[in-house]
C-alpha cells in the first residue's frame, strides 16, 4: 500500500516538472504532499503526516498560488469547459476513494498508528527544546526579511 | 520492505528540475521536492532505527523551516518580478559577481 501511494507521488513529482502551466505544477506538488502525507500515516507516523499536510500541502500551496496570480497577469481566458472538466475530475477522483473504501474497507482500516502524540510532544518539548529556540528565531528573521524585500521603493529612497 | 530508492528517485528529480529549469516558481518546486525526499528519509530512517517519535519531531522542525525558505523565496522572487517583469533567472544578470 505504501509503495502505490509514493508511486502516485513519483508520478505527480514528474508531472509538477514537466508541465509548463506553473499553477498546475503548483497544484501538482500539492498533490506530492498530501501523498506524502498519507505515506506517513501508513508508516505509523500520523504527527508528521498531519503537519505535512496541513503546511505542505496547504500552507506552502496557498503561498504559492497567491504569488503567482500576484505576478501572472490575466491574459490568457481559460476555456469554458476547463473548470467543469477540473470539478468533474476531482468528484471522479473521491467517488473512486469511496469506492475503494467501500470495497476493501479492511485496506484503510488495518493502518492503525502506533505513535502516540504525546510521545512526540514529550521528544519535541522536553529533548529537543533546544531546536525550538532557534526555529523561533528562523521564523522571526524570514519574517523580516519578507518585510524588508516586499518594501515599497518610496520607503526605500526615505530611508 | 525498502523506501530507500523511492527517495534518492525523489532526491534526483528534486536536482533534475533545479538543473534544468530556469523559471523561479519551478526551481522553488525543486528544492521542495528535495525537502519532501528529506523528510521522507528523515521518517525511514526513524523506522529503522526504532526512533519514530524522535525522527517525527526533528521532521515537524524540518517541515517549519521548510516553509520559512518557501516564503522567503517567494518574496524574493515577488521582489525580483517587479525589478525586471520576469521569472526567468537567465535575466539575474546583475548579481553577476
Amino acid at each position: 500500500m505504501v509503495y502505490l501511494t509514493l508511486g502516485f507521488l513519483l508520478f505527480f513529482a514528474l508531472l509538477a516538472i514537466l508541465l509548463r502551466d506553473t499553477l498546475l505544477s503548483v497544484l501538482s506538488l500539492a498533490a506530492v504532499s498530501a501523498l506524502l502525507s498519507i505515506a506517513f500515516y501508513q508508516l505509523q507516523a500520523p504527527v508528521a503526516g498531519a503537519f505535512e499536510l496541513s503546511v505542505g500541502a496547504g500552507l506552502i500551496t496557498v503561498l504559492a498560488v497567491l504569488t503567482i496570480s500576484f505576478l501572472q497577469k490575466r491574459k490568457e481566458r481559460r476555456q469554458p469547459g476547463y473548470a467543469l472538466w477540473m470539478a468533474f475530475s476531482l468528484a471522479l477522483v473521491a467517488l473512486l476513494f469511496f469506492l475503494f473504501q467501500a470495497l476493501w474497507p479492511q485496506a484503510l482500516a488495518n493502518i492503525i498508528p502506533q505513535t502516540s502524540w504525546g510521545e512526540v510532544g514529550d521528544v519535541l518539548w522536553r529533548v529537543r527544546i533546544f531546536d525550538l529556540v532557534p526555529q523561533i528565531l528562523v521564523i522571526l528573521s524570514a519574517v523580516l526579511g519578507i518585510l524588508a524585500l516586499l518594501r515599497k521603493e518610496g520607503e526605500r529612497k526615505e530611508k | 520492505m525498502n523506501l530507500w530508492p523511492f527517495v534518492f528517485v525523489l532526491f534526483a528529480l528534486g536536482i533534475f528540475c533545479l538543473l534544468t529549469r530556469r523559471n523561479l516558481i519551478k526551481i522553488l518546486i525543486g528544492l521542495e521536492l528535495l525537502s519532501k525526499g528529506a523528510t521522507l528519509a528523515l521518517i525511514w530512517s526513524g523506522i529503522l532505527r526504532n526512533s519514530l517519535s524522535y525522527t517525527q519531531s526533528l521532521t515537524v522542525i524540518a517541515i517549519a523551516i521548510e516553509v520559512m525558505v518557501v516564503a522567503v523565496f517567494l518574496a524574493l522572487v515577488y521582489a525580483f518580478h517587479e525589478k525586471s517583469s520576469s521569472l526567468d533567472t537567465d535575466d539575474m544578470k546583475r548579481l553577476k559577481g
